[in-house]
């Protein structure tokens, strides 16, 4: 569904990505981890057009999008979550979700989503902010999932939360995974990727340094040593 | 005078008319810089170009009524040229560059309404609407300043409604709130700011078109105009609706009780005004990003 092929990005001067290639079929979690600064998030950033590449090509379900804009991207049906979860704070929760909601047909629908996250129904005209840490996250994944993408791309969904909440997110995950959802993961909780992902890809300064599937990086120390510092 | 009801009553009203007129100017500045990060210093001669085209369709058509409509699409036209050719150019070339080119822009435009409109005040005296006087609690007050705070308060109702209570509105507050994240939920971020800054043009046309019956109008009435509504931007906080309506109600009273209680410091209350927000609240009173 998605194959980033040898892509470089830069930050002005600053050359981030070398020659990342990643893929991502339909209906398959992937999970791609590495240390901070490693070029996770602009591996991201660049499949969104937020940074785009330099050189290499993205091809989203047959077609190049590397020089598309983040809106089209966003149209063809992909939705991202963002690190900082991209929660506008002059909007309510019910506003939020409705920014997104009806742009594509799909099974979700807010009725669908209040019942899948029964706090945000309670929650529904509370300002953005307002909402804890673990709220935000809950809506920013509500409001990925009512795009109804045909790929959810997730960029550390449960850095900073609490354990109770991290659990209520790998829940959610699972379920989406089962429905058939394809998934592609930025995350540091090794155990959340070993159990997730169907295939595992190792960033490390700019570069893919190992990809293999779950059981395969569980058994591989020297891999976890040297670039997840596990 | 001070104890005099009449004066207060004349004074309020007159502020409030002053106010709305600001409130059109300011609340398009506002968000264009809200939303584009944009400062653009020629808004005011948006204003002038409004009274001026509305001065022309007014003589030519004997209609006053269809300069109101005319002038404010005129001024959106021009403001779209401006956009494509300047503003959509100068978008990341950083506050400095911005503030020169468009500081700039308001002497070409000066020098073109010269040429077209001399540098004569020009004003209409006939079809006036809501000509002559009204009994406000005793005084008399002429109609048409009645007529110019109306549309002031109607804008902002319809503002506020499209803002707060559409999906247009949600979608703009995103893009100010955070562009990057708001493209991300399939919004055109760019096609959105581009609407709003052709509607903030169009109100500036407006407010030139309605005060021209009121005062006269000169090549050079942007430039007067443009002080008091950057003060109210930057008062009420940049890119809030509701900062544009309270720090243009607050600049407008300041500046008619100024002038008419003690004439010589009126536009220093405005800055004594505008040090104290500044030095209080530094975002102004309504700061949009937290
Ligand atoms: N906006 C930016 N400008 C310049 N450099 C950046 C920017 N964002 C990230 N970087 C740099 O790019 C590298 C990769 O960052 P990032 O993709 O955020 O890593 P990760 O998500 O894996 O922690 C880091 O060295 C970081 O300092
Ligand atoms: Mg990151």
């Amino acid at each position: 569904m998605l194959q980033v092929n040898a892509i470089n990005t830069y930050y002005g001067p600053s050359h981030v990505l070398f020659d990342v290639s990643l893929e991502v079929e339909a209906g398959g979690v992937v999970a791609l981890i590495g240390r901070n600064g490693a070029g996770k998030t602009t591996t991201l950033k660049s499949i969104m057009g937020l940074v785009p590449a330099a050189r290499g090509d993205i091809v989203y379900k047959g077609a190049s999008i590397r020089d598309r804009r983040p809106h089209e991207i966003a149209r063809t049906g992909i939705a991202y979550l963002p690190e900082t979860r991209g929660i506008f704070p002059s909007l309510s929760v019910t506003e939020n979700l409705n920014l997104v909601a009806g742009r594509r047909p799909g099974p979700w629908t807010l009725e669908r989503i209040f019942e899948m996250f029964p706090l945000l129904k309670e929650r529904r005209a509370t300002g953005g902010t307002l909402l804890s840490g673990g709220e935000q996250q809950m809506l920013a994944i509500a409001r990925s999932l009512l795009m109804n993408p045909d790929l959810l791309i997730l960029d550390e969904p449960t850095e900073g939360l609490a354990p109770i909440i991290v659990h209520e997110i790998r829940d959610r995950l699972r379920e989406l995974k089962t429905a058939g959802m394809t998934i592609l993961l930025v995350e540091q909780n090794f155990h959340l990727v070993t159990t997730l992902a169907d295939r595992i890809y190792v960033l490390g300064k700019g570069q893919i340094r190992w990809s293999g599937s779950a059981e395969e990086i569980r058994a591989d120390e020297a891999v976890q040593r040297e670039w997840l510092g596990v | 005078m001070l104890t005099d009801g009449g004066f207060w009553i004349v004074q309020i009203l007159n502020s409030l008319q002053l106010s709305m007129l600001l409130f059109l100017l300011s609340v398009g500045l506002t968000v264009i810089f809200g939303l584009l990060n944009f400062v653009n210093l020629a808004h005011g001669s948006l204003y002038m170009l409004g009274a001026m085209i509305g001065y022309s369709i007014a003589t030519a058509t004997g209609s006053v009524w269809l300069s109101f409509f005319g002038a404010p699409v005129a001024v959106m036209i021009i403001g779209a040229v401006l956009y494509k050719l300047l503003i959509e150019r100068m978008r990341t070339a950083g506050p400095m560059n911005q503030v020169l080119v468009t500081f700039g822009l308001i002497f070409v435009l000066m020098d073109i309404a010269r040429y077209i409109w001399g540098t004569d005040q020009l004003g209409v005296t006939g079809n006036i609407p809501f000509y002559g006087t009204i009994e406000v609690f005793g005084q008399f007050y002429p109609s048409y300043r009645l007529f110019i705070i109306a549309v002031g308060l109607i804008t902002y109702a319809v503002l506020y409604v499209l803002l707060e209570r559409t999906r247009l509105g949600s979608e703009v507050r995103a893009g100010v709130d955070d562009g990057e994240t708001a493209s991300c939920m399939g919004i055109n971020v760019e096609a959105t700011f581009f609407g709003v800054f052709l509607l903030g043009c169009a109100l500036a046309g407006l407010a030139g078109a309605i005060a021209l019956p009121a005062f006269s109008a000169t090549p050079d009435m942007g430039v007067g105009i443009l002080v008091p509504t950057l003060v109210v931007v930057v008062v009420g906080g940049l890119g809030s609706l509701k900062g544009a309506i309270v720090g243009s109600l607050l600049i407008g009273t300041t500046l008619t009780f100024g002038t008419a209680l003690i004439p010589n410091f009126a536009g220093i209350i405005m800055y004594a005004l505008l040090v104290a927000v500044l030095l209080l609240k530094p975002e102004g009173l309504y700061p949009v990003r937290a």
